[in-house]
């Protein structure tokens, strides 16, 4: 009977001791930098996370003393909402693209940019589409089409998404964007039904879904998140993919029989945000200047192939690594912007194109 | 037969059906040998706090599906007329029915023999089934991600061999949301079933083949009808937990594949949704306990009466109240407990396996009988075989990839190296990860089991009013979808302050903790001989003398079993941690799910590999304090066996 009191007992202390244990390994975490403040820094998944931190978190911290919690987490439109509206905001700074931007612009859930505390020199060389009231551009980057080499061979690959979507030509499993973030491979999909690169938009809804209705039993997987599109190819489940070409590009430097087809590529742009009432402001416009400066953009873009928003990055960037960028000039003009003003825009019913392709996605996926 | 106490009982209690009443009846009779009614009151903890953090919110879920205070049915009309919702909610019935099915073809023959094998060797093979059960779901369906995948081992195996030349399609496919969901529900068909079958008395079938019964007849007429209840609980269990089943489709699904659970989750987080969301959910919680009530009411009996708590050795089934019937009028069950039996019988078998001692002798006899049957063709232990097999493969199959040498995924891996566990110990967001969900689980541990404990002990030794909704107020979480606990709490927690805490991931975890303790520990509370209590105060012992020196040593095999089922549903929740877990923090489980998201690099194997080892200590555990238990108390237990 002792016996076994003691036993209960000793198994209670130990879990108890376990727990002060954790308690004094997690608790020193949040009173470093106390006297200089933090900022909350959400830095994306995968590659795109790592380069974020070597080349803007790290530097960051050592230069201002201001501790960085970095967040490897993606933002969302929906995130943002109920993170602002509940205002239980415990973020400082996301990076989201431009096609939610304008959504958070027009329901007001971003703080304003403080463009007083760069210098003059940085500002002038930062182009203007990333120069917006409630944002500044974190980097351009690519959906494009990739390939395994060693099935397809330069020369006997498919090089516009007419040809991507002609699987008798062209057999192989593929991967293609899911559209659970209103992203999708709408563009692409017309363009494979014979729209023209200029001709996009106003996009005909029906008209992509039914082009996907073509590609789909060739699609192995659609991708969510760009790392995930990344291990596609690394572990050779898809031959033939549209993903972002900076998560290619890194399996390249591995040594990775990949490529990507620059022709008809979808440009697009991220920002760095703020969200309305976040906790430490003012490191966050701190770090969001930090992280436009040239010299950070080219450190960059060395980590993962993504084009700088600050024009004199190119002064620090390899040439090698320069032509890999989606901004380079040869492979810009092959591209097109998508044109994020149109999924903005309020479609039929009030609802803007987004959220209704998103609705519409929704639908088509259990088709 | 109905005394006025019952009848008042019956009438407090308006779902009582005709099978019910021996309950009350027990009930009577304890009221009358010790009249208390202070112990009623233990309960009173437990559902305090599922009150607030459980019912509460269900019940504002339901008001914001129904868009009070303007009250509108919008929401419902929207889900009713979309032809792909109804889609998703007719795949979400096909797919539950079909897993259920699946699994009880696999399990039924696989109890059968499970039921019939010797002393040792069960005790093996019980092995086999709860060691899968008890590791982490998530291991297991990253495990059937490794295994289905084109370049996973099967197709790998397959295309070695020259069987097919390309790859089958089998993850990211109807077929991996199958294959996923009946490994993981598997062990709760087996484990009900096997409880049942291994209390159907022998001579029975042995005296219809006196009676010139030949094996097929036998089983037909006299084996299955006796094992009917234990098929009841467990399609029950499983059709139920399939029905709310999200991580599994997700992962191992195509674009097709969506279950209910992923549509409630996908109006929230792409499109902020909450009135939709929660009309999903009140559909989703409606069909489970409309199931769930419907299935009880359907005839007097029993789901399961795993009756063969605390010591005896011969269970005690009732079909129809007839066979064992006059046993278990003696035993307090409550009703509804024993609808979820099953999950009571699990935490039996943790027990089983750490006692066989108990058995053995028994054990032997039967397995004597089955040789004198003449039973268990090689056929049917080759398929048992092949079942086993099916059920721990996955949970082994990580191991190898976790000392791959490779950058990635592949098998056979390119060599061998420990490099996967370095870069899981010198990550600080895995180090971390794992930290907290240690700490979550051990406080959630201690604090469900106090209170589930107190509430078995209330439910059953006490009198109490509303008896039959207090039970289901802390047993129901064990069958109400995760999806539908984690949307209904998000808004409380987000009002208290709570996201993103430590407490309230505590409060999120509990909810489940307390229902498992609660059914576990009644289970050992009904099974266990009350006289010794009754001998202990008329010797003039108070009832917490009672408790510390004889009702507490008697059960402490129950309550430790529920605490480890307590730490195990916190220590693997993910569904209700996805919503309540903020932005800053991580449980282990949620660091696994974003990682097979986002990078699918074999750090993940190889904390997989590490958690597999985790239901064996909780097995060296019991087995550590059964045997302490089992060398001083010889008084309780073992006398009655």
């Amino acid at each position: 009977m002792r016996r076994q009191t003691g036993t209960l007992t000793s198994l209670l202390g130990v879990a108890l001791l376990g727990l002060a244990a954790g308690s004094l390994v997690v608790a020193p975490q949040g009173a470093v930098g106390q006297d200089k403040g933090k900022v909350v820094v959400q830095i994306g998944g995968g590659d795109w996370a790592d380069a974020n931190f070597e080349a803007y978190v790290a530097p960051f911290e050592k230069e201002t003393g201001i501790k960085v919690v970095a967040v490897r987490d993606w933002m969302s439109i929906a995130k943002l909402k109920l993170m602002v509206e509940s205002k239980k905001v415990e973020l400082d700074v996301a990076d989201i693209p431009r096609l939610h931007y304008l959504s958070a612009v027009k329901a007001n859930y971003l703080e304003k940019i403080d463009y007083g505390i760069y210098s003059k020199a940085e500002l002038s060389r930062i182009d203007d589409l990333s120069k917006q009231a409630y944002g500044v551009g974190a980097a351009y980057f690519s959906y494009v089409m990739a390939f395994d080499n060693e099935k397809f061979p330069a020369g006997k690959r498919p090089t516009t998404w007419a040809e991507f979507w002609d699987a008798k030509k062209f057999p192989g499993p593929r991967t293609l964007r899911a559209g659970v973030y209103g992203t999708g491979a709408y563009e692409e999909a017309l363009l494979a039904d014979g729209v023209p690169m200029d001709k996009l938009y106003p996009m005909d809804i029906d008209r992509a879904f039914k082009s996907l209705d073509k590609i789909r039993p060739h699609v192995t997987t659609w991708w969510k998140e760009g790392a995930e599109g990344q291990q596609l190819f690394a572990d050779k489940v898809v031959t033939l993919g549209d993903v972002f070409n900076g998560r290619i590009g890194n399996l390249q430097k591995k040594g990775m029989p990949l490529d990507i087809e620059w022709n008809q590529g979808k440009l697009q742009l991220d920002y760095w945000v703020i969200p309305k009432g976040a906790p430490n402001p003012q490191n966050a416009q701190k770090f969001i200047e930090f992280a436009t400066r040239a010299k950070r953009q080219g450190a960059f873009s060395e980590l993962i192939p993504y084009g700088p928003t600050n024009i004199a990055a190119f002064e620090y960037i390899k040439p090698e690594t320069a032509k890999q960028l989606p901004t380079y000039p040869a492979n810009l003009k092959k591209q097109f912007h998508r044109n994020e003003d149109w999924y903005a825009e309020a479609g039929p019913g009030g609802k803007s194109n987004l959220e209704l392709i998103i609705e519409r996605w929704n639908r088509w996926t259990v088709q | 037969m109905d005394g006025p106490v019952a009848a008042v009982a019956s009438s407090r209690a308006p779902g009582a059906g005709p099978g019910r009443r021996s309950p009350f009846r027990a009930l009577r009779e304890a009221a009358a040998t010790r009249p208390r009614g202070t112990v009623g009151l233990l309960v009173l903890p437990a559902v305090v706090f599922l009150l607030v953090f459980y019912a509460f919110p269900l019940l504002r879920l339901l008001l914001v599906s129904l868009e009070a205070p303007r009250w509108s049915l919008t929401h419902y009309g929207d889900f009713f007329t979309e032809p792909a919702y109804l889609k998703i909610l007719t795949r979400t019935f096909r797919v539950s029915l079909t897993v259920t099915l699946c699994c009880l073809v696999l399990g039924y023959p696989t109890a059968y023999v499970l039921s019939r094998v010797s002393g040792r060797r069960r005790r093996f093979l019980l092995l086999l089934v709860i060691v899968p059960y008890l590791t982490s779901f998530l291991v297991r369906t990253y495990a059937w991600m490794v295994l289905l995948g084109p370049k996973g081992i099967i197709n790998s195996l397959l295309l070695k061999a020259g069987l097919i030349d390309t790859p089958l399609k089998l993850l990211y496919s109807a077929i991996g949301v199958h294959v996923g969901m009946v490994h993981v529900l598997l062990p709760l068909m087996i484990l009900p079933l096997y409880s049942v079958m291994v209390g159907i008395d022998r001579t029975l079938p042995r005296a219809a083949q006196t009676l010139g019964a030949g094996p097929l007849r036998t089983f037909f007429r006299v084996f299955l009808p006796l094992s009917l209840p234990g098929v009841r609980s467990g399609c029950v269990l499983v059709f139920l937990i399939a029905l709310g089943f999200y991580i599994t489709p997700a992962m191992l699904g195509g674009l097709r594949d969506s279950m209910i659970a992923m549509l409630i989750e996908s109006q929230i987080t792409q499109l902020v949704n909450w009135g939709f969301a929660a009309t999903a959910a009140v559909v989703l919680l409606a069909v489970t306990l409309g199931g769930f009530s419907l299935v009880g009411r359907m005839s007097g009996m029993t789901l399961l009466v795993a009756s063969e708590a605390a010591g005896q050795t011969a269970p005690a089934v009732t079909w129809d109240g007839t066979a064992g019937g006059q046993r278990r009028e003696k035993r307090p069950w409550m009703p509804r407990l024993m609808r979820l039996a099953p999950v009571a019988a699990v935490g039996r078998r943790l027990d089983e396996v750490m006692s066989a001692w108990r058995r053995r002798r028994w054990a032997r006899l039967q397995g004597l009988e089955a040789r004198g049957d003449g039973r268990g063709p090689a056929a049917l232990d080759l398929y048992a075989g092949a079942v086993f097999f099916f059920l721990i493969l996955p949970t082994f199959v990580v191991v190898p990839i976790s000392l791959s040498a490779g950058d990635f995924l592949a098998f056979p891996p390119p060599g061998l190296s420990l490099k996967w566990y370095a870069s899981y110990f010198s990550q600080p967001p895995w180090l971390h990860a794992t930290l907290l969900s240690f700490q979550v689980a051990v406080v959630t541990m201690l604090a469900s089991t106090v209170l589930g404990t107190l509430a078995a002990y209330g439910v059953l030794r006490g009198r109490l009013r509303r008896r039959t909704l207090v039970v289901s107020l802390m047993i129901s979480p064990i069958i109400v979808p995760p999806i539908v606990i984690g949307v209904a709490i998000y808004g409380l927690l987000a009002q208290w302050n709570l996201i993103g805490r430590f407490l309230g991931l505590v409060i999120g975890h509990a909810i489940g903790s307390i229902a498992y303790v609660m059914v576990i520990v009644s289970a050992t509370l009904a099974g266990f001989d009350r006289s010794l209590e009754r001998a202990a105060m008329s010797l003039g012992a108070g009832p917490l003398l009672t408790f510390r020196r004889v009702t507490f040593p008697l059960i402490r095999a129950g309550v430790l079993s529920g605490a480890v089922f307590a730490f195990i549903h916190s220590f693997d929740e993910v569904i209700i941690t996805m919503f309540i877990s903020g932005v800053h923090v991580q449980t282990l489980p949620l660091k696994m799910w974003e990682d097979i998201r986002n990078q699918i690099d074999p750090t993940i194997a190889a904390v997989s590999s590490m958690l597999i080892l985790l239901p064996v200590a909780w097995l060296v555990v019991l087995e550590v304090v059964h045997g302490v238990q089992r060398a001083t108390t010889h008084a309780g237990a073992a006398d009655q066996a």
